[in-house]
Parts: C-alpha cells; structure tokens; sequence
C-alpha cells in the first residue's frame, strides 16, 4: 500500500514534467522546422484589431504570397492599447520576428533594432520603390540611411474644421466663409451657440493642440516649431512665441469665455464621439487619400462638411504615419523585403486585405473600381493607412474621376515643410526637454483650450521654459538643422 | 483593595468608549469607501445607456436596463466573453493548485531543521524577492528559452512560485507543526512522505487555505502576462479583455483629432453600461469566494505573519 502510493505519486508528478517539456519541445521542433524547411512563414507584427474574419483573409492572401514568392506570413495584431507596451519588449528583448509596424521609427532605427533596407529595397522592392515619391524616401531617412518600406498613403496632411451637417442645415448656417483661421468661424459659432447652447460648439478636450501653418520637429506637444514660410534657412522658434499662434490662442479664449467651448475643455478627457450629435463643430486632419470628406462621413456615418484650417503640408511625420521594418534579428531579410514589395504592388492581394473579401464584400466594376457589396462589414477587413500602397487599391464607385485627379494634383502640388527629413537627436538635451514637458505639461491643455488668459499666460510660460533649458535645447536643435540644410543642398 | 483594582484595570486592555467609537466610523469609512465604487459600477451596469449620456451617473437610476446584460450573455462579444471566462477559472483553479502544491512543499523542506541546505534554499527564494530581474528577461524567458508563447502555460508557470508565499508557509509550518509530533511519526514508522501529507498537511490547512486565496486572487486579476505572451484569441483571460477595451477607449480619446481612416480603422467598442457589465461579471464571482475563505484566513494570515 506504502509504496503503491509512492510509486503513484512519482510517476504523476514525471508525468507532469514529461508533458510540459513535450510542450516546449513540439513547439521548439515545429519552430526549426519552420525555418530550415521550404515553406518559410514569416512573423509579421501589425497595429491595431484583429478583423473578425481573420482566418478567411489570411488563407486567401498567404495562398497568393506563396504562388508569388513561395513564403507564407504569420500576420500577428497587437491592440492599440497594447502597442506601447508590448512593442518596446519584443524590440528590446531581442525577439526573432521579421517584420512590424515601425515603433518609434527615428529611435529604434538608430539604436540598431532594425535592418538597413538602403540597398535590400533597390534589390528586392526596386518596382515598388520607383513608384514611391521622393518625399517618403527623404521623409524616412535616418543618417542617410533608409530604415523601412512605407506605405504611400496620405502623403500630405491637412487640420480642417469639421461641421456636423444635420445641425448646419437644421439652423441653415452659412459655413462657407470659414477658411484658414480659427477666426474666421467665430460669426457662425455664436450663431449656433444661441441656438443651441447646451451642446458644445466647438468640441475639444485636453489633448487638443492649437493648429498654425507650422511644423513640429519633436511633434505638437513640445514649445519647438519651425514656419513654413521660412525659405532656406528654417528657423527653429517656440510657436508660443510667434505672433499668428497667439493671435490663435487669444481667438480660443475669446470662444471660451463666450461658452462656445465646453468649460470643461482643459480636463475632459472622454471625447466627442464623431458618430453622435453631441458636438457642432470639431478639428480633423485629412490628406488626400480621403478625398475631402468621403472617408470621414464614412467612419461618422453621418454628413459632415469640412473648412480648410491649415495648408496642405508634407512633414516628416506624414512620411513616417505608416512605415514597415524588417528587425534585424530577422533570418529571413530579403524574403521579408520581397514580400513588402509585393504587398505593395499586387492589386489583387492588397486589395483583398483592405476591402474584404471579393465577391462577398465587393466586386469589381471597371478598370480600377468595385463596389461594396452588403457583405462589407466595418471590422471584416483591414485599414487602408497601414496595410499597403493606396495608389493601387481600387476606388469606391462613389469616388469620381474628377476627385482621382484631384488627389494626384494635389500630392503633386502640396507644400513640402522645409523641415521634412529631419530628425533631432535629443541625446545632448535629455534632461532639459523632460523638465520643458513638465513645464508645458502645467500650461499646455489650459492655454490651447482657450481655458485661461493667454495675455498673462504666455509670458509666464516662456519665463519658465527659459529656467527650464529650452534655449539649451534650441541652440542645439538648430546646430543640427542647420547641418541638415547644408547637406541636403 | 485599591492595589487590586489598579492591576486589574492595567489587565484589561481596550480602548475608552470614545476611542472605540472613533475607531469604527474610520473603518466604517474606509469600508464605505471601499464598497461604493461597486456599487456604483452595478448600478451603471443596470442603468439605461441613453438616460446615462443626458443624466450622467446616478446612485439610483432613473431609467433600469438588464441590456447591458444581454450583450454579455446573448450579444455579438459574448462568445469571446464566455471564453475568457473559461479561460480565467481555468487558470484560476490550476494554477492555484499548482502554486499551492509548489509553495508548501518548498516551505516545508527549508522549515524543517534538519535538512542540510535549508539555509541556501531560504537564501535563494529571498533574493529572487530582492532583486527583481525585470519585464525583459522575464519574457526572454518565458518566449524563448521555455517557448510558453501562445499557451496556457504562459498564465500559469510565471506566477506559479512566489517567495512571499513561501516565507510565509516556512514561518506557518515551523509554528504550527512542532518537531516532536513529526518525530514521534518518524519513531512509528511512517516515511517522510507520509509525514508530510498524513500529518503535516492537515495542521497546516489554515495557511495553506491563506496562500491558497492569495494565489487564486493573483491568478484572477492577471492580466499582464496575458499582454505579454498570449496573441491567440482563445486564451484571452476576461481580465485582459476587459484591459483591451479600455486601453482602446484611451486611445481613441487620446487621439481624438487623428484621421479619419485610423478612426474607422478602430472597431466599434461596447457601450459603457456594458463595459460596467463586465467589471461586475469579471469581479463578483472572486469575491464570492471570500466568505468561503474567511474561516481559515484570519487564522492563518496572523500565524504566517508572526517572524521566528
């Protein structure tokens, strides 16, 4: 009896132990197999949800990557939420993947985390690389070299305001002398505030950045701009600083204190959901791949009209919105390009992945036209922005001709900011940007939200990111432009 | 006779009538405080999502919906949801098994004092809970020496041994089993595993009841591990799912004036009394299991805690 139970005991616990190792092993074996066979399937991380009908997709598009280049690819989503934190780990621990949307490009890129893709893309991408326009190759260039493959999408980027139709027509409000300034919707927000004082004229939260014909070398939330008007030498300044930003500020506050932005602007951290009715007017950005309102109605499901605020503007950040690397702990680089390639320049694949399934959820009418089939359903395919090339996904039926080339004239005529390509290295002034972003974080969300008197504020605010090492900072920012003017001479 | 009662009143050790008053409106307090967080979530959960954008939260609501209820039990995400949760009890109870069986039996070896390495043993669960070596090597672990990636082992084997546990068994072992009832076993003839489980084991039920709850708890709010290792759908714990939907929320209003093609991008998100619902669904049954616990918990807790 004694020994029975013994004996019982220590084969359940080398049970145990035997099914967990055969757990690690089987997954090990399949691994190598995987790798040395012929069939390589290659892991590729992706932003965002997985769409419901994910399997049905991927059998489809691994079934056409595999006759084109013999590969397979192991498409994993990583929630948006999850990014941030999920994507620094894999990266830092030295993962073997192969391919993934860039996580903080400029950083990474020179830390080492990813391939060199200067070369590999003139050899395994060259089709996909000559249609690309020259901004996206200047735009992701990091010390000269190029990093990543990136997606041709909305090329330049536009902040509009946005009106909610249903309350334009309902009041019959005349919107069409709104253009290019805050001020300029000052007459028709009153108009509506009288009417309809309880929903938020202008709906902004705590996140919100004033917009200004400027671009931003370590993005919005920084006290660092360059204008646009600056020919040859850019200038690097403090948008809080320049004369036409105040004048936007002041505009804010003035709306502030005549209750056409909701009091709780500078705290309210929950949004206005484009959906609802609960906002009149809201700032968006555009690019020319959403052919004006089209792709805003559509995520709205609602009417919308928008007003230009700002100008058509290629930035360094538009050229990095979606870009594809390679890691460098990647075996298989050169497949990994091969495929961005393809994925790039094969209508059929990418076109399957971003509109659904053919025949279920659209059909082709046309030469480079479908329709949408009531199979479309919104979370049953993938995005546009960060799948692949959108000069060769087809066109929606409701897009004209007219609108086609209005979208090429205008990737042809959008301004480009003098500053495109640049990318500052804050390694010197590490320590005076953290203690600036306190700073800024004390006064950012009250000043853009109108919330407080920019007259007395700015003043205060410049005093103390002088303390707080912005001329530091600027001095060397601007060493750098400087440099990077010279040499892209 | 005034002796007397001086000693009898230094005997007698409690707090004035005032103090004691005071004493229980803090903890009635701190437990309010507490409590009412919940309740406001189930009363959310039940409230009519129209009637909750116009009024806002309220303690009592105007308007009563079970709908919330019904998106979790017959709506679109349920069958996710009914996964998750079957994933999280199975998790739950495994792994709180496991971490049990491993606990008692490491915290017994180095409490008894004649096994030779108690000491290295002691040493080397206290430092692992000194030095922490950090999410990265822990998930170079986990991913690619153990390639627990994508399975279920990957929610089980990272918080399946904690010294905290152990040290609090190894005190709960030596004070609650004294060495002459195992000797007296030993001079009867019964082997060490015998000891261990026909004598030991039944002594030490109240500690092993504590670390039980605290391990089942650890187990039913995990949801880290769940972010670091699991891409499969299937082994989504309800935790993290609940996670997800609310990092997502933070995005999307962190991000509110970004394109229009990343917003569409986002799939549509449940509503917030449903989300509310899911709190309720993922938070009530663990704390059912508190009553059920309590017996052995006060016990245990206070033997465990006491150091040699």
């Amino acid at each position: 009896m004694k020994t029975w139970k013994k004996v019982l005991g220590i084969s359940a616990l080398a049970l145990m132990t035997a099914g967990l190792a055969a757990c690690g092993n089987q997954k090990e074996a399949s691994k190598d197999s995987e790798a040395s066979g012929d069939s390589k399937t290659l892991l590729m991380y992706q932003v965002g949800d997985k769409p419901e009908n994910y399997d049905e997709l991927m059998k489809i598009a691994n079934k056409r990557i595999k006759e084109k280049i013999g590969v397979t690819i192991d498409l994993q989503y990583i929630g948006w939420g999850d990014w941030d934190k999920k994507m620094p780990t894999i990266i830092n621990s030295g993962e073997s993947y192969d391919i993934a949307f860039a996580y903080q490009y400029v950083a990474n890129a020179q830390k080492g985390a990813f391939a060199d893709l200067t070369e590999l893309s003139q050899k395994y991408a060259k089709d996909y690389m000559d249609q690309l326009p020259e901004m996206y190759k200047k735009g992701n260039e990091v010390d000269g070299k190029l990093y990543a493959i990136p997606v041709y999408g909305n090329a330049w980027a536009q902040q509009v305001l946005t009106f909610n139709d249903q309350y334009v027509k309902k009041y019959n409000l005349d919107i069409s002398k709104v253009d290019g300034s805050y001020e300029s919707a000052t007459e028709v927000l009153k108009q509506f505030h009288e009417k309809e004082p309880k929903i938020a004229a202008f709906a902004i939260g705590q996140t919100f950045n004033a917009s200004s014909n400027m671009d931003f070398p370590l993005g919005k939330d920084y006290p660092f701009a360059v204008r646009l008007d600056a020919d040859g030498a850019p200038k690097i300044i403090n948008q809080y600083e320049d004369k036409e930003f105040q004048n936007n500020l002041k505009t804010l506050h003035e709306w502030y204190k005549e209750g056409l932005i909701p009091t709780d602007a500078a705290t309210n951290t929950t949004g206005f959901p484009l959906e609802g009715n609960t906002w009149f007017m809201r700032e968006e950005t555009q690019g020319p791949m959403d052919y004006g309102d089209t792709i805003l109605r559509n995520a709205a499901q609602q009417d919308l009209t928008s007003r230009p605020l700002t100008n058509q503007l290629k930035t360094t950040s538009q050229a990095q919105m979606a870009n594809f690397v390679v890691s460098n702990t990647s075996k298989n680089k050169e497949k990994a390009v091969e495929f961005l390639n393809l994925l790039n320049t094969d209508p059929e694949l990418l076109n399957g992945l971003v509109y659904g399934v053919e025949g279920k959820a659209w059909e082709k009418v046309g030469d480079n036209k479908l329709k949408l089939l009531d199979g479309y359903k919104p979370n049953e395919h993938m995005a546009a922005w960060n799948t692949g090339n959108n000069m060769i996904l087809y066109t929606q039926d409701t897009i004209t001709d007219e609108q086609i080339k209005q979208r090429d004239e205008s990737i042809e005529n959008a301004q480009t900011s003098p500053i495109l390509g640049f990318n500052a290295k804050t390694d010197n002034f590490k320590t005076q940007l953290s203690s600036i972003m306190n700073v800024m974080n004390r006064y950012k969300a009250n000043l853009n939200t109108g919330s407080i008197d920019p007259e007395t504020t700015i003043p205060e605010l410049i005093s103390e990111l002088k303390k707080a090492g912005w001329d530091d900072a600027q001095k060397d920012m601007q060493k750098q432009l400087d440099q990077f003017v010279k040499d892209n001479k | 006779m005034r002796k007397k009662e001086k000693v009898s009143k230094v005997e007698i050790r409690s707090f004035s009538p005032t103090v004691n008053i005071i004493f229980n409106i803090v903890i009635a307090l701190f437990a309010i405080s507490c409590v009412l967080p919940f309740i406001f979530v189930v009363m959310i959960s039940l409230t009519e999502e129209h009637s909750l954008a116009e009024l806002g939260y309220r303690f009592w609501p105007k308007e009563f919906s079970t709908a919330a209820y019904s998106y979790i039990f017959a709506g679109k995400m349920s069958t996710k949801i009914f996964r998750a949760f079957g994933v999280t009890i199975f998790v739950t109870v495994l792994g709180t098994v496991v971490n049990a069986t491993m606990t008692s039996l490491y915290a017994y070896v180095i409490s008894r004092s004649n096994f030779p390495f108690r000491r290295f043993f002691t040493l080397f669960a206290l430092v692992t809970m000194l030095f922490t070596p950090g999410m990265v090597a822990t998930y170079l672990i986990v991913s690619n020496m153990l390639y627990l990636k994508d399975t279920i082992w990957a929610l089980i084997l990272p918080m399946a041994l904690g010294p905290f546990n152990i040290l609090v068994m190894r005190t709960f072992f030596i004070k609650t089993v004294p060495d002459s009832i195992i000797e007296s076993a030993r001079i009867d003839g019964a082997t060490e595993l015998r000891i261990f489980t026909k004598i030991v084991l039944p002594l030490a039920v109240p500690g092993i009841a504590t670390i039980s709850l605290f391990a089942a708890l650890g187990y039913w709010n995990d949801w880290f591990n769940a972010l670091l290792y699991i891409q499969n759908d299937n082994l989504v714990p309800l935790q993290y799912l609940l996670m997800k939907i609310q990092s997502n929320l933070d995005f999307l209003a962190r991000n509110a004036g970004m394109g229009a093609q990343i917003q569409g991008g986002l799939a549509a998100l449940p509503s917030e009394s449903a989300r509310m619902a899911i709190v309720v669904v993922s938070t009530l049954p663990i704390a059912l299991t508190y009553p059920f616990f309590q017996k052995y918990f006060v016990g245990g807790l206070t033997i465990g805690g006491v150091k040699e």
